[in-house]
Parts: C-alpha cells; sequence; structure tokens
C-alpha cells in the first residue's frame, strides 16, 4: 500500500512544500493558486509523460520530490522538471541513519517493456509481477489511473476509458487486475517466481565465484582482514618509532643483520635436506615406473595371448615349416605335426590368463596409486623448497645491499629497517585491494539477501492468490453493493438503482448506464463513488489497489461557493456529504490515504484534515498561493 | 611357439605392402623387427613409458637367428609371407593372402603393432644397416646406464 508523506519543489530561491498526512488531506484555495499544480506533480513524479507548462513553476523551480511509502519501505522520488526525459532518481530509506541514502538508483520513464524502467521498479516495491493483458505488459501507470483523476477528466463520461478506442483497451483488464480476478494473475505471479528464481540463482553463481576466488587464493575475509590490518599498522607503527630513535640515537642493540645471517645458515641447511629428499623421491619414483610400465606390458601380452590363441593356429599349412616342401593333402583343422585337432584355448587355460590378467592388473592398480601419493608429496616438497629458496634469495639480497653499501653498522640496520618498512606498507596495500573484492562479495551478498526476500514475498502472494481469492461474482456483486451505498452517502436524489455491471464493469443508474445521464454532476458523484468503491473493497478483501486516492476539484459540476453554510444550496449539502463519506472510509480503513482540492471546503472538514489553504489574495492572512 | 613375436613380424611385413621395391632381407628383418619390439626406446623416446624390457634391450641387441628362422619359415608354411631369393639371399614379402588376414584380425594390440611397423619403416627404413646398428647401440646403452 502507498502513503504519500509530502511533495516538494526546489528551486534556487527555495523549497515549496506540502505535507500530507494519512486519511483524508484536504487541499483548498481559488483557481489559479496551484492546487492541480500540486497533484499533478505528485502524478509527474509516478511517472507521467509530462506535466504542464506553469510559468511560476518554470521561473522558481528546477525539481519535483516526492517523499512516499510502499508499505513499510520509504523512498524519495526526484525528477526533473521541464525535461521529461532525464532519468528519474530514487533514494531509498537508510533505517540505521535514520535518513535518506545519498546514493541514488536511476531509472527511465519508458514503458514497462525496458527492465530499468520507473514502471518496473513501483511494480516490485508493489509486489507485483509484470503481467501481460492482450500481449501488452501491463505498467503502474495503468494501475494508477484508479488513483489518480485529474481536473480534466473528473467526471467525464469515459471512466475506463470505453470511449478512447485503442487508448483505452487496458482499463478493463487492469480492473480486473485490481480486483485479482484476472484469468491468469496467479499463473502470472509464478511465471515471475520462476524469472526471479533464474536471477537469483545467477547471484548465488557470481556469489559462489567470489568465495570460490578468495578461498583459492586463501584470501582473508572480513573481519580477519581488519585484524591483519590493524596489526600490520601497529608493526609499520613500531618500526618506524624504532627508526627514528636509531636515527636520533645512534645505538645499536640487537643487530638485525646477525639474525638475518643466523636464518640464512639455517634455511641453507634446510634446502640442503629438502633437495636430497627430491633426488630420493624422484630415484625411487623412477623405479616405481618401471615396474608399472612392465606390469602394462605383460597385461596387453596376456591380453593379446587370450584374444589371439586359435588365429593363427586356424591358418592351414601349405608347405611343410620344416623343409619347405608343398603339402597336398590337406585335411582342415588338424595340426600337421601332431595331428590333433585344432581348438580355442579351454576353459581351465582361459581361467588361467584370466587370473593372470586379474592379478596384473590389481598390482598395476595398487602401484599407480602408490606412485600418485609419491607424486604429491613430490610437489609439496618442491613448492616447500622453493619458498625456502625464495625466502634465502631475499635475506642473501639484503645482506648483501647492506654489506657492500654502510660501513657503518648504524646505517646498515637503518637500512634493514627501512627495507623491512616498504615490504609491510606494500602488504598494507594489498590487503586493501582484498578489502575491496571482500566488500564487493558483502554487496552480491546483501542484493541475494534482498531477492530472496523479494521471493519470498511473492511465494506468500502466490499462495494468498490461490486459497483466497474470492469468486469474481460474488467480489463483483459486493463491489456493487459498495458503490450504491457511497453513491446514496452524497444523497443526490436522482441518482437510484445504482450497480455495477458484471459484464462491462461500468456503473448504471436508474437501469441506464451512467453517461447516458447527461449530468455533469451526476458524473462527478458516480466517478467519485466508482473510485471509492473500488479503493474500499481493495483495502478489505487485501487486493491490488495502492490505496491512495488523488482527486482534483471534487466540487466540479457542483456548484457551490465553498463555505457557505446554506442548506439552501443542495450542491453545498452534496460536498458536505462527499467529504463525510471519505472521513468515514479513512476512519474505518487506516491503509486508505485521499488526497483532494476544491475550490474551498465544508464547514463539516475537521482542521486537522485541512492539510494547505490557499487565499489567493495578495493582501491577505493566507498564503496566496503554492509558490509566492 | 612365441605367437606375439609371429605376429609382430607379420606387421612389419605387411607394412612393406605398398612398398614393392624395397627388399626386406632377413638381417633387415632382424634389425626392424627390434626396433618394433622394443619400440617405447626406439620410437617414443619417453623414458616416462620403459619398462625392465626396454632398461634390458642392451643384452637383446643380437638375437638368436635360429628363433627368426623358425618364425619366418611357420608363417611362410601357412602362406601368410612369402620368400624370394635375390642376388644370394632371402628376401620376404607379404602374400595377398597374408594381407587379407592382418585387415581381418580386428585386435587392439595387433593394430598397435600395424601403427608401430608403420612409424618403424618411416623412420629407419631408408637408413643403412650399420647406421640403424648404431642408433640401436646407443639407446640401448643410455637406457641401461638410466
Amino acid at each position: 500500500m502507498i502513503r504519500i508523506n509530502s511533495i516538494s519543489l526546489k528551486g534556487p530561491k527555495g523549497n515549496y512544500k506540502v505535507n500530507f498526512s494519512s486519511g483524508l488531506n484536504f487541499i483548498s484555495g481559488p483557481m489559479a493558486t496551484g492546487k492541480s499544480t500540486i497533484l499533478e506533480m505528485i502524478n509527474y513524479c509516478f511517472g507521467s509523460k509530462s506535466h504542464k507548462d506553469y510559468i511560476e513553476v518554470r521561473r522558481n523551480c528546477t525539481e519535483a520530490i516526492l517523499d512516499v511509502n510502499f508499505g513499510e519501505k520509504r523512498i524519495l522520488i526526484e525528477r526533473s522538471l521541464f525535461d521529461f526525459r532525464v532519468p528519474i532518481k530514487i533514494f531509498e530509506w537508510d533505517e540505521k541513519n535514520e535518513k535518506f541514502s545519498n546514493l541514488f538508483k536511476l531509472f527511465n520513464v519508458l514503458g514497462p517493456k525496458d527492465e530499468n524502467s520507473l514502471s518496473n521498479y513501483l511494480l516490485a516495491q508493489l509486489g507485483w509481477p509484470v503481467i501481460k493483458v492482450h500481449g501488452q505488459p501491463l505498467s503502474y501507470r495503468d494501475v494508477f489511473k484508479y488513483c489518480y483523476v485529474s481536473q480534466e477528466q473528473m467526471g467525464t463520461e469515459n471512466l475506463l476509458g470505453e470511449r478512447s478506442g485503442v487508448q483505452g483497451f487496458k482499463r478493463k483488464p487492469t480492473f480486473e487486475f485490481i480486483l485479482e480476478f484476472l484469468n491468469n494473475f496467479t499463473h502470472e505471479l509464478k511465471e515471475e517466481k520462476k524469472q526471479r528464481e533464474e536471477e537469483l540463482n545467477k547471484f548465488h553463481i557470481q556469489k559462489k565465484a567470489i568465495l570460490d576466488f578468495l578461498e583459492a587464493t586463501n584470501s582473508l575475509r572480513g573481519h580477519e582482514i581488519n585484524l591483519k590490518s590493524e596489526k600490520l599498522k601497529s608493526n609499520i607503527s613500531f618500526l618506524a618509532d624504532k627508526i627514528t630513535n636509531l636515527r636520533e640515537k645512534g645505538v645499536v642493540n640487537e643487530s638485525k643483520s646477525e639474525k638475518l645471517e643466523f636464518e640464512f645458515h639455517n634455511i641453507r641447511k634446510l634446502i640442503i635436506e629438502f633437495q636430497d629428499k627430491i633426488q630420493e623421491n624422484i630415484n625411487f619414483l623412477s623405479k616405481l615406473k618401471l615396474l608399472r610400465n612392465q606390469y602394462n606390458s605383460e597385461l596387453e601380452k596376456v591380453n593379446f595371448i587370450i584374444a589371439s590363441h586359435g588365429v593363427l593356429e586356424k591358418v592351414d599349412f601349405i608347405k611343410c615349416p620344416a623343409c619347405m616342401a608343398p603339402i597336398t593333402d590337406t585335411d582342415d583343422h588338424i595340426c600337421y605335426l601332431c595331428g590333433d585337432p585344432l581348438t580355442e584355448l579351454s576353459v581351465d587355460e582361459i581361467k588361467a590368463y584370466n587370473g593372470e590378467k586379474l592379478r596384473l592388473s590389481r598390482k598395476a592398480t595398487e602401484l599407480a596409486e602408490f606412485i600418485e601419493d609419491k607424486v604429491n608429496s613430490e610437489k609439496e616438497l618442491k613448492y616447500k623448497l622453493s619458498m625456502l629458496i625464495s625466502r634465502k634469495n631475499q635475506i642473501s639480497d639484503k645482506l648483501t645491499l647492506s654489506r657492500k653499501n654502510y660501513v657503518s653498522p648504524i646505517l646498515e640496520e637503518l637500512e634493514l629497517l627501512n627495507q623491512e618498512y616498504g615490504e609491510l606498507v606494500a602488504e598494507l596495500k594489498s590487503l586493501d585491494e582484498l578489502r575491496k573484492i571482500s566488500d564487493e562479495m558483502n554487496l552480491v551478498s546483501e542484493e541475494v539477501s534482498r531477492k530472496e526476500y523479494e521471493l519470498e514475498e511473492l511465494k506468500k502472494r502466490i499462495k494468498a492468490s490461490e486459497s483466497e481469492r474470492k469468486e469474481k461474482d460474488i467480489l463483483l456483486s459486493e463491489l456493487s453493493r459498495i458503490f450504491s451505498y457511497t453513491l446514496k452517502s452524497f444523497e443526490f436524489p436522482k441518482l437510484v438503482n445504482s450497480y455495477i455491471d458484471s459484464k462491462s464493469y461500468l456503473p448504471y443508474v436508474r437501469g441506464i448506464r451512467y453517461n447516458q445521464l447527461g449530468s455533469g454532476g451526476a458524473s462527478t458523484l458516480i466517478h467519485l463513488a466508482y473510485m471509492l468503491a473500488i479503493t474500499l473493497i481493495s483495502s478489505r478483501e487485501k487486493l491490488a489497489h495502492p490505496g491512495v486516492l488523488i482527486f482534483d476539484t471534487i466540487g466540479k459540476n457542483l456548484g457551490g461557493s465553498g463555505q457557505l453554510e446554506d442548506v439552501d444550496f443542495k450542491d453545498e449539502l452534496i460536498l458536505k456529504n462527499i467529504v463525510k463519506t471519505m472521513l468515514d472510509i479513512c476512519s474505518k480503513y487506516h491503509n486508505i490515504q485521499i488526497i483532494v482540492t476544491n475550490n474551498g471546503y465544508p464547514a463539516n472538514l475537521p482542521s486537522e484534515n485541512l492539510v494547505v489553504q490557499f487565499g489567493g489574495d495578495e493582501d491577505g492572512k493566507l498564503q496566496y498561493g503554492l509558490i509566492v | 611357439m612365441e605367437i606375439i613375436e609371429l605376429f609382430r613380424i607379420l606387421a612389419l611385413v605387411n607394412s612393406l605392402k605398398r612398398n614393392k621395391s624395397y627388399q626386406l632381407t632377413f638381417d633387415k628383418l632382424i634389425l626392424l623387427d627390434f626396433c618394433l619390439e622394443h619400440n617405447k626406446l626406439m620410437i617414443e623416446g619417453n623414458e616416462d613409458n620403459w619398462d625392465f624390457d626396454s632398461i634390458n634391450s642392451y643384452f637383446h641387441l643380437q638375437p638368436s637367428r635360429e628363433s627368426y628362422y623358425k618364425r619366418v619359415n611357420i608363417l611362410t608354411a601357412k602362406g601368410l609371407l612369402k620368400r624370394d631369393i635375390n642376388k644370394n639371399q632371402y628376401s620376404f614379402s607379404i602374400t595377398e593372402f597374408g594381407e587379407n588376414f592382418c585387415s581381418g584380425f580386428d585386435n587392439e594390440t595387433f593394430n598397435k603393432m600395424l601403427n608401430n611397423a608403420e612409424l618403424v619403416l618411416k623412420m629407419y627404413k631408408g637408413m643403412s644397416m650399420t647406421d640403424l646398428q648404431n642408433i640401436m647401440y646407443d639407446r640401448t646403452k643410455d637406457a641401461l646406464l638410466k
């Protein structure tokens, strides 16, 4: 549900602000004082294509800023005036610091087909999916038409755009969407859920990739980076003091170069030990590999013997292999040397060969695994050796540099300390880089959490939509009843037997369609009652109306001076009834906000509901208009 | 009789089927068969694949001629090889029956032998026997010393 908190027009000379509260908000004043401007600017911040060319606004103002709540979430919508294509800025409320964030997001004022449009953002804030009606995506603007009635539209005989032809084709499906009996509403919600799950999955993949990178590089995270950073800074500070101390006092207590020399010798010993171990390993491995290869060769031979036995034997001799004389009598499939019939390998022979094969395979496999272990341990040893060699070279360079350049041990010590200082500073810098990656990781995590929350809300909505939805006929019948009751409360005598038609969703009064009545005043009242009824039933049944209504000039076509108490003027009485009805609705349904303007207000309007009163008179006590 | 040795000689002679002009004498047969038998040493050259036969190949540089006679006689007697006499020495070639036999026997190890035989001929066919013997001596000695 939406609640408008304030609208401001920002300018070089100052800001012109109007605050709103929940419930009924009445703006009163004579003509040309800026009442319609206020409402039009609210509409402009909600994404209308343009606004009128108000001279005072052009002279004094550059931006319109709308402070609005979408449920619990508070946002600031800032839009440039007169340049309608400039993207809109959205600032979100920072709960922790209790103010709007300095960071903003930019959105285009394009149709809902653009993913980065204001429409899609606002729909997301209301927890609605982007659904399609007649092949076109439903936009926030389509729904907002059921919230805002401008002065020109008030009392027109074209409620659902039924006379606007192509332009009005979405009004009826939007009506169905608001009352949540659009046939494929739940289906569209489910499609949206599927899309969001895919999107969330991509973010999970991104998060995992960063995590994998941090793990693979053994990088520190979050507070570990801070701890290490603090430690480094402390060491750097300690070293800096030591260097300063040494410079000033010139006394070396503990020679750094002696320590390094000692370390150098130890590392050299270790290197030799490692190299010997590695060589031993290599020799052993080469012998193992020979054995492995031998097993594989033998295995190949055994396999060949099994596969080829009998093949060559079956080829008859055409000559004697001893004397090479031709053999004339041929008898197929007997051995010419011994006369035995040529046969395949016997079952036992095959078993023996297969047994041998199995033994060789097992040995080869075990050996292969053992070789792999040895290879891995060799890799580890080589890695450790490379680290030791690197450290040895480092120490050697330091010692060489200090010995080469400096005669005095103090200078030598200073040089070594400076080198260490430089190394620590470089390490601190690389930690900062790591922190950036960690921060990126946090941003992605937050985005994932936000999307997970939105997905949960959507799932709840789907569940609600499936379980709690009333039958369309029942809802329409109820809407019709509320409409009739509301219209009756205005006490316009001729507006009786009113209902909403179940097919066209249009109001009928006295048996005829509303636009056939021929009365401007009646049209205004019907328009108000219709919008109020839709909002009321939506609030009661927790349907899709945003819960805000904005009416420009509720007294249009009604006549009356505004503040006269003369009951002979029935139109003035009607205005009182309208206000009374609105107050009743707002007191019963606290999540409905109504903002209205009129030339004057009735006597029954409580002062707390009169948000602004313009005088229109330069010498009067009241403010002249919106822009002074 | 060692079946592997018989098939190996068959594979070697078969690979010469397209080289009608090449005379495969008995001595050349022995040398080339050595290369085929110890292909890990003579063709691949990758030490990681050597086995004990590769290491000990030095001791088999001069194989028994008698055993080779027996092998080629068996194959000739079965009609798989053809034995000719040219310039007072035997030369061997594959018969049509032998070619069909080789192409009809589909076995992984035998196919590997055929491929290696092609490689051996490609690498060593054009060499003189002395040069080939020197190479064999050097490689087997290196393998043994390693």
